[in-house]
């Protein structure tokens, strides 16, 4: 395996220094740690340093504010699936984290190491294919096994987001709090993940050396008189039952009152670069009585512009169906 | 009646347990010697190429670097486990994508690899084959020229361009069967290549003593055919090479393999140290020896009535590169292609193809599983088309006692019809399915006992306490646990009374080691006889201590006793033959196994659900029914059963090494999915009542057996639930998916 420096610095400045310090050295954040030994012993990548956020404070754990949940980067994916609020309100978010990976996994994964993990796409995980993503000059996909890519946003690079947690997080407004040398940002979800016709070589909106610190939700707006808290749901097709990344998934929320959806949301995973909004099952589903949903139509306008690759086509009626599912699940009496 | 046994028959538990659990155990990889490197290969990124240059100044250059090798820095011979067609490096050509092409030892695996990144290899791409089909064809690339030169190449050779095995079973008259048929089937499989997915990659150590000794470390099963094996390439004597004992952390028919050694010892004779050579699980998928894809094709001729009376079988394997890693050159697990049935004409022609593809080995009853997921969804498709239930269907066809199978086996107290039966009763067959998209699917298979060559010896210490020693490795199937009950039980002493040592190759002429659900069978008698051996040597002294005659002294439970009723403890026997010999009293045993008289039946039902809209197959039951001898340790047996199901479920439903080009592209145990404990089905075992076998207190082997008839089950179930037959394997969501779709046009 490529020896690296290993740094565990005690200040978020310290980490945040550390990783752009010269001379550049390829620094990379480590947290769970999941991915990036993976990504070094696969020989993808060769940091020089790595920076550990454990001996960081306040990076750590759910608080309840003001606003609603403010989660921190190195909350563990195990925490997540069993904390009572999110399970209760943000059930799509505990049901993605406890149906990810492996309990094993899960106890040292974190929610930021997850938001930021690396894609599956087997090109980019090769030693022998020097990818787009790995700046190399071609997409193998193009040419190759499309099985498990992504049936829209590809451009160049036809991957997919891997995270379960990101595509709940898309339908709760999240934001994303970051730490850089220039001081600390927020983005929304959206805005969080780029899709390769951005940057063919990254997936999030961070620039070297930002670090993410916390992950906010905002208390679910009320609904008025005759409102319930939007209730929202995680549903994912996999191979096997543990250890696996989706194939499709999909997370929905729904805010309904007096019968009546007041607010619909609903994200796709597995089917595209960055996790997928459905605007257009959101459209429909939009100010509709749930006495009148479709939720097979729902489902039919789960990918309106879907491009299939060759061997791909199956997300297609999967994200139609797991859609479907979803939303009658949600507007079940 | 059962006879009553005191040790056989108990869940005793593993006597290595325990150093397993806690890290003493000791693996290849364990091993560490004074100034010992480590050895590294650089594999070849393209399927077919002419080597132009190889350029390794640079990497020699490196410090902590002792060695940099090529092709042409060792002699040109070839290695093989019996058709010796594999070079150790790659000489002019590569023929797959991980082929080794250059070799670094250095001080540590670091170094190494770094040194790999500096070795320039300049290669000139050559047109690829990968699917065997084409392979076959004479517009293909011929993929071994000098194909007739190598040793042990079967013959007579096949005019088939790129087949090296074509082997034929015939019964009957195969044109006639078909010609009084009243209705003729033909299906095409496919299965996929798939990995042993043992926890332990293949590692060696090599050293040469200062006197030319070699000695070596590997985590090879037969460690004496690995002798051979070497002895062969690297032109020595084998009393010049000692392979030495290691645990094995996991075999499924993948362990006996030569695999880094060969090359191991030329790194170690040009940097003139021990070299040590571990893979990782990123070359162990990408140059492993995994279990061959197979091409089945199946054309079986009907009676109107439902009788099958005529089968032929064209199976295809895809070898890859070479042929080197099956002990037979083919496998023999194609003559299954009739499975267990009543079939008067029976034709089977079975290829082995070489293509640019990684290079295929044993796993877990090589071919069987590949043929028999073929056969069993041929029989379900026929019986469907016929309107007949596909129990009652197999019940009509199969063997009864005294039947010929069809490649004209005659077995002992056949039990096809009974585990059938036991299967299905137990699986509620005939009980109406709970819901929509629910199926059951019935499968069976048979599995023997190989036949070999064991040795052991028993001693007995002043103690009382025995020692069995034999030069079987441990691949963590219980079986030292086993073969000391069996010793345990002959000497009438408590089973934690007798060890077990672990010899090296010079203690022994020769043992086959484990495979083919052979170790009970050969090991098992040969450690029986050993211990017999021994009893008579100890009744014979405790007839002299007791002044009695020899046949008038009976064993029981540690105790000699005289016709007169006077008694000696048998550790006291052994104490004083000690104290008479000034050694121990030690019983011997070769063993050679005459081929088993007995099969072993399995079959399953599985019970699945499919979600229509995702294609997802959940197996919620899987019934395992085995015609099996007494169970000499139901743990041990146990935990085969169970490993032999997992193992087949996964082949199932989703291993598979994909392959682009040649290339494997699922190089992590996270794109190879192995079934996790949340896949595993509630599992129902039924043993059919013990009725003789070739293995010790008539036991018979168990290691293959539940691994085969998976696949077919499965695939039956999915086919009964959603009304498509799934013809290629893995059963994936996006096939069945698609199936549903196909169905509904």
């Amino acid at each position: 395996m490529h020896p690296f420096q290993y740094t565990e610095p005690q200040t978020l400045a310290e980490a945040v220094a550390l990783l752009t310090a010269a001379p550049p050295v390829d620094a990379r954040i480590i947290a769970g740690g999941s991915d990036l030994l993976d990504e070094v012993k696969e020989g993808i990548i060769a940091p020089g340093r790595v920076v550990s956020l454990a001996g960081v404070p306040d990076l750590d754990g759910i608080a309840e504010t003001d606003g609603g949940l403010s989660i921190g980067a190195m909350t563990t994916i195990a925490d997540l699936a069993a904390h009572p609020v999110i399970r209760a309100g943000y059930t799509a978010l505990a049901e993605a984290a406890g149906g990810l990976a492996t309990p094993q996994i899960r106890n040292v994964g974190t929610l930021g190491g997850n938001l930021n993990q690396r894609p599956r796409c087997w090109y980019y995980r090769h030693p022998l294919t020097p990818c787009l993503k790995k700046g190399g000059d071609r997409c193998y996909a193009l040419a190759g096994n499309t099985k498990y890519l992504c049936v829209t946003g590809g451009d160049r690079c036809y991957i997919v987001h891997p995270s379960d947690t990101a595509v709940a997080l898309s339908v709760m407004e999240a934001t994303i709090e970051v730490a850089g040398a220039d001081g600390s940002r927020t983005l929304p979800i959206g805005d969080f993940f780029v899709g390769p016709g951005v940057d063919v070589t990254r997936e999030t909106a961070l620039e070297p050396g930002e670090v993410v610190t916390r992950i906010n939700l905002p208390r679910p707006a009320a609904l008025g008189a005759g409102g319930q808290p939007p209730g929202s749901v995680y549903l994912k097709a996999r191979e096997r039952e543990a250890g696996d990344f989706a194939l499709v998934s999909v997370a929905a929320r729904l805010g309904i009152a007096d019968g009546v959806i007041q607010q619909a949301a609903v994200a796709l995973g597995g089917v595209a670069p960055v996790p997928y909004r459905a605007r257009a099952v959101e459209e429909y589903l939009q100010g509709r009585a749930i006495s009148a949903v479709d939720a097979a139509h729902a489902g039919t306008l789960a990918l309106p512009d879907a491009r299939p690759m060759t061997d791909n086509g199956y997300k297609v009626v999967m994200a139609n169906n797991l859609v479907k599912q979803a939303v009658a699940r949600l507007t079940a009496g | 009646m059962v006879a009553a046994y005191s040790v056989v028959g108990q869940p005793v538990v593993r006597g290595e347990g325990a150093d397993k659990v806690s890290g003493q155990a000791i693996y290849t990889s364990d091993i560490t010697l004074p100034g010992m490197l480590w050895g590294q290969v650089l594999r070849s990124p393209f399927p077919h190429a002419r080597i132009v240059s190889i350029d390794t100044s640079r990497a020699a250059q490196l410090p902590g670097v002792h060695a940099v090798i090529t092709g042409q820095d060792i002699p040109d011979r070839r290695v093989g486990r019996l058709l010796r067609d594999c070079p150790v490096l790659a000489r002019d050509k590569v023929l797959f994508v991980g082929e080794k092409v250059a070799a670094v030892a250095a001080t540590d695996p670091d170094v190494a690899e770094e040194a790999l990144l500096l070795i320039d290899v300049e290669y000139e791409e050559l047109p690829a084959v990968f699917d065997p089909l084409e392979a076959m064809t004479d517009a293909a690339p011929t993929l071994h020229e000098n194909l007739a030169s190598y040793p042990g190449l079967p013959r007579p050779m096949s005019p088939v361009n790129n087949v090296f095995a074509h082997n034929v079973w015939d019964k009957g008259e195969i044109e006639q069967g078909f010609a009084e048929s009243d209705l003729v089937f033909e299906h095409t499989f496919t299965t996929q290549l798939m990995h042993q997915a043992y926890l332990e990659p293949h590692a060696c150590v090599v050293d040469i003593d200062s006197d030319g000794r070699v000695q070596v470390w590997a985590n090879n099963k037969g460690p004496f055919m690995l002798r051979e094996q070497l002895a062969a390439v690297w032109e020595l004597p084998q009393e010049q090479i000692r392979i030495n004992p290691c645990s094995i952390g996991g075999d499924f028919g993948g362990k006996g393999s030569f695999m880094d050694v060969p090359l191991c010892y030329y790194l170690a004779q040009a940097a003139g140290r021990p070299v040590k050579m571990v893979m990782d699980y990123i070359q162990e998928l990408m140059a492993g020896n995994p279990r061959h894809p197979g091409l089945i094709t199946l054309k079986t001729g009907m009676k109107a009535d439902g009788r099958i009376w005529a089968r032929q079988a064209r199976t295809v394997f895809n070898s890859g590169a070479y042929g080197a890693f099956k002990p037979r050159v083919h496998l023999r697990g194609a003559d299954h292609s009739g499975g267990p049935y009543r079939i008067p004409h029976v034709h089977i022609d079975s290829y082995m193809v070489y293509t640019n593809n990684i290079p295929c080995g044993h796993m877990r009853a090589p071919a069987k599983p590949q043929v028999t997921f073929a056969v069993e969804s041929h029989m379900d498709l026929i019986a469907r088309a016929m309107g007949l239930d596909p129990y009652e269907f197999r019940m009509l066809n199969v063997l009864q006692d005294g039947d010929a199978n069809p490649v004209g086996e005659e077995w002992l107290n056949i039990r096809a019809g009974d585990a059938l039966r036991q299967a299905a009763e137990t699986a509620g067959w005939y009980q109406p399915k709970a819901k929509p998209y629910t199926g059951r699917g019935i499968s069976i298979s048979d599995q023997p006992p190989g036949s070999g060559q064991s040795a052991a010896e028993v001693q007995i210490d002043a103690d009382g306490k025995a020692t069995l020693l034999m030069s079987l490795w441990d691949t963590g199937t219980g079986a030292h646990t086993v073969l000391r009950q069996v010793v345990a039980e002959t000497l009438t002493l408590p089973v934690e009374d007798v060890g077990v040592v672990i010899q090296d190759t010079d203690a022994v002429a020769f043992e086959s080691g484990p495979g083919g659900s052979r170790v009970t069978y050969t090991s098992g008698q040969s450690a029986l006889g050993a211990a017999e051996d021994l009893r008579e040597q100890l009744t014979v002294l405790a007839a002299e201590y007791l002044g009695g005659a020899a046949d008038s002294v009976t064993l029981q439970a540690g105790q000699f006793q005289a016709g007169d009723g006077r008694a000696m403890q048998l550790k006291d026997v052994a104490a004083q033959a000690v104290a008479t010999l000034g050694e121990p009293l030690s019983g011997q045993k070769t063993y050679t196994a005459p081929p088993s008289e007995y099969t072993s039946y399995c079959a399953q039902v599985a019970e699945v659900e499919v979600d229509p809209e995702t294609g997802e197959v959940t197996v919620n039951k899987l019934v395992t029914a085995h015609d099996v001898g007494t169970v000499l340790n139901p743990l041990t047996h146990q935990g085969q059963i169970e490993g032999g199901v997992i193992q087949g479920l996964g082949y199932a439903l989703m291993e598979e090494m994909e392959t682009e080009e040649g290339r494997v592209s699922t190089l992590s145990l996270g794109d190879y999915k192995i079934p996790t404990i949340k896949d595993i089905p509630e599992l129902v075992t039924v043993l059919l009542e013990p009725a003789g076998g070739p293995a010790p207190f008539a036991s018979k082997g168990i290691g293959e057996s539940s691994n085969t008839p998976v696949a077919g089950a499965i695939a039956n179930a999915v086919y009964d639930a959603i009304g498509a037959p799934i013809t290629q394997l893995p059963i994936t969501a996006e096939r069945v998916l698609r199936a549903i779709r196909g169905k509904e046009g």
